[in-house]
């Protein structure tokens, strides 16, 4: 009996897929959550804000230490955090992840900064790169500089006692504009006995897949230290790949903060 | 997954399923799967750019694939007849009816001009780039997107993509006026993509798409500025006015970020209702919240057909190919 019912409802589902003329709901894919966020860089705290998605359908996040949590309207974040939110439910496709970075930082402890001379078409301010003021998308405004000579240095003498365990490198990928992210980046740091410690971190190839602009945050982790002297010298690809229209030239470097950790 | 890459059958698939319904308020519809698709040999599309609706009930599709510009469909996506290979930048396109007789209006935005032709496609006016007019010193300034035609035949020309200026020449293509140009007054432009008569009035006017400060301008047909329409987060191809509503298709939304569009339908007061495939229009007094993309059905949506049943056709430019969509209105 149990067979029979079971073989008449597989029978009557059958049918229906097999006349449907229209598109079902499983069959699309739900735009990743519109998401902003008060401050990337904070000294107390910052607020993450969802806007509103398709009816029936919720905002999650994943981040390192928990999966799958339900979000509201608003998050207010007081610690430095990498996040991937989506959106899911009322029957349609899991959303695609979109990243977001915030970052806690110190604003107190450079005491004197000397970086190389951006471009005069994008020479940003006086103290863009620490003024823990995200750049747009949009490199023309103001708040990013532009280098277009190959790599870019920035050293900092610091507070004596400051303590360091990390630097960001905060830059733009808008290849359309033939502006590309760090292909390489070392931090040399002078201890308070004058002793060199180095460290270096290489990123993946730029790949005309991760076409979309967006912001890139080079991190690199180092022995947490109170160093007198920070020297960060970032390096761009060394030539725009192949599969770019200005492939064999010399790319965009666009960064808008350096923040230490 | 966007329709322009439809996502596969899976065994959850099975299950008793729930048709697609997108749009708000009064104007929701049912997505109709693969119509007007055809042999991709034999009757390619490139940028699927714009559709009308002729006399006869037939759908009229424009590409700039130069094998086949101009498809002929019936409203069930039969094919019944294509024409034309001499149009690389195909890109507006109008139908109007004279004495009678249904004309299409084409723009070219690589040959920077406008024909004028028979519904078999036989050329009857030609529009070069505009000469006589001190802004034109050459034709490569010229990149017409679009074409409107008012009730005394005069010929409205916008030059979405070149020098931004709305020309105006009558029956015979003689230059009568101009006006618009670049800049950021009211009066002026940042991309004109659109342009259409807009008759729900007391007194006929212009509806033309400022498509990157996301606004709908209204102008009276002397070319006088009456008003702006802000549509924030939507970048608006031209405008269709159908019975009280004005249809258009939103490329991008958003930050203007790509594959985001999605579908604009605004009410007899220019009041956005329903936005298939983006989030539901809501309203602070006038002031509309800003426009985005939430359900991936439509990559870049580059006009709206409204049929004689209610119905909308959306072709989409720079979507890999795909021929139109039919939606359904529920």
């Amino acid at each position: 009996m149990r067979v029979i019912i079971f073989g008449f409802l597989l029978l009557i589902i059958g049918c229906k897929v097999k006349h449907s003329t229209f598109y079902q709901t499983n069959q699309v894919q739900l735009t990743s959550p519109k998401v902003t966020v008060s401050q990337t860089f904070f000294e107390e705290e910052t607020v993450i804000y969802f806007d509103q998605t398709e009816k029936g359908t919720k905002i999650y996040s994943v981040t390192d230490e928990k999966r799958d949590q339900f979000m509201n309207d608003s998050l207010i974040v007081k610690e430095t955090q990498s996040y991937q939110f989506y959106s899911c439910g009322a029957g349609f496709t899991t959303s695609d992840t979109i990243p977001i970075n915030v970052f806690k930082v110190d604003s107190k402890r450079i005491r004197k900064v000397k970086h190389s001379t951006p471009s005069d078409h994008y020479p940003g301010t006086t103290r863009c790169l620490n003024d823990q003021k995200k750049g747009s998308i949009n490199f023309r405004d103001g708040n990013w500089m532009g280098f277009d000579q190959g790599e870019f240095s920035y050293s900092v003498e610091l507070e004596k006692g400051q303590k360091v365990d990390g630097i960001v490198v905060s830059s733009l990928r808008d290849y359309g504009s033939w502006i590309f992210c760090p292909a390489k980046i070392i931090v040399a740091l002078t201890d308070q006995n004058g002793v060199l410690h180095s460290f270096e971190e290489t990123y993946a190839e730029s790949n005309a897949q991760d076409a979309r602009n967006g912001f890139e945050f080079s991190r690199i982790r180092i022995n947490e230290m109170a160093p007198a002297k920070i020297k960060i010298t970032v390096f761009p690809p060394a030539k725009i790949p192949e599969w770019h229209p200005g492939k064999g030239t010399t790319p965009w470097l666009f960064i808008d903060e350096i923040v230490l950790l | 997954m966007a329709l322009a890459g439809l996502s596969h059958l899976s065994l959850f698939d099975l299950m008793p399923e729930k048709d697609l319904v997108i749009g708000h308020g009064n104007f929701r519809y049912k997505v109709v799967k693969n119509w007007g698709t055809l042999n991709k040999t034999k009757h390619p599309v490139t940028d699927c750019h714009e559709m009308v609706q002729d006399s006869q009930g037939r759908i009229i599709l424009l590409t700039n694939n130069t094998k086949n510009n101009v498809i002929i469909y019936n409203k069930d996506g039969q094919l019944l007849d294509t024409w034309g290979d001499e149009y690389p930048g195909a890109h507006g396109l109008s139908l109007y009816n004279e004495g009678g007789e249904d004309f299409l209006y084409i723009t070219d935005t690589e040959k920077h001009e406008v024909y004028k032709t028979t519904m078999d496609g036989k050329k009857v006016l030609t529009i070069p780039f505009p000469s006589d007019l001190a802004e034109y010193k050459d034709k490569d300034q010229f990149v017409p997107t679009e074409t409107a035609i008012a009730e005394n035949g005069n010929i409205y020309v916008a030059d979405g993509y070149g020098a931004q200026y709305i020309t105006v020449y009558d029956q015979k293509g003689n230059l009568i006026n101009y006006f618009g140009g670049p800049g950021k007054e009211e009066d002026q432009f940042y991309n004109a993509h659109g342009i259409a008569i807009d008759n729900r009035g007391a007194s006929d006017c212009l509806l033309i798409t400022a498509r990157q400060k996301n606004q709908l301008k209204i102008f009276d047909l002397d070319g006088t500025y009456r008003s702006t329409v802000d549509l924030p987060g939507a970048y608006i191809c031209r405008p269709v006015v159908h019975g009280k509503n004005v249809y258009l298709a939103t490329i991008w939304s958003g930050e203007g970020d790509a594959e985001t569009g999605f579908i604009s339908i605004l009410d007899e007061n220019n009041r956005l209702v329903s936005a298939p495939g983006g989030v539901i229009p809501t309203y602070e007094g006038d002031r509309l919240s800003h426009m985005y993309q939430t359900l991936r059905v439509f990559k870049h949506p580059h006009d709206v057909c409204v049929d004689n049943d209610e119905n909308i056709y959306i072709p989409q430019w720079n979507a890999g190919n795909v021929y139109p969509t039919k939606l359904i209105r529920i």
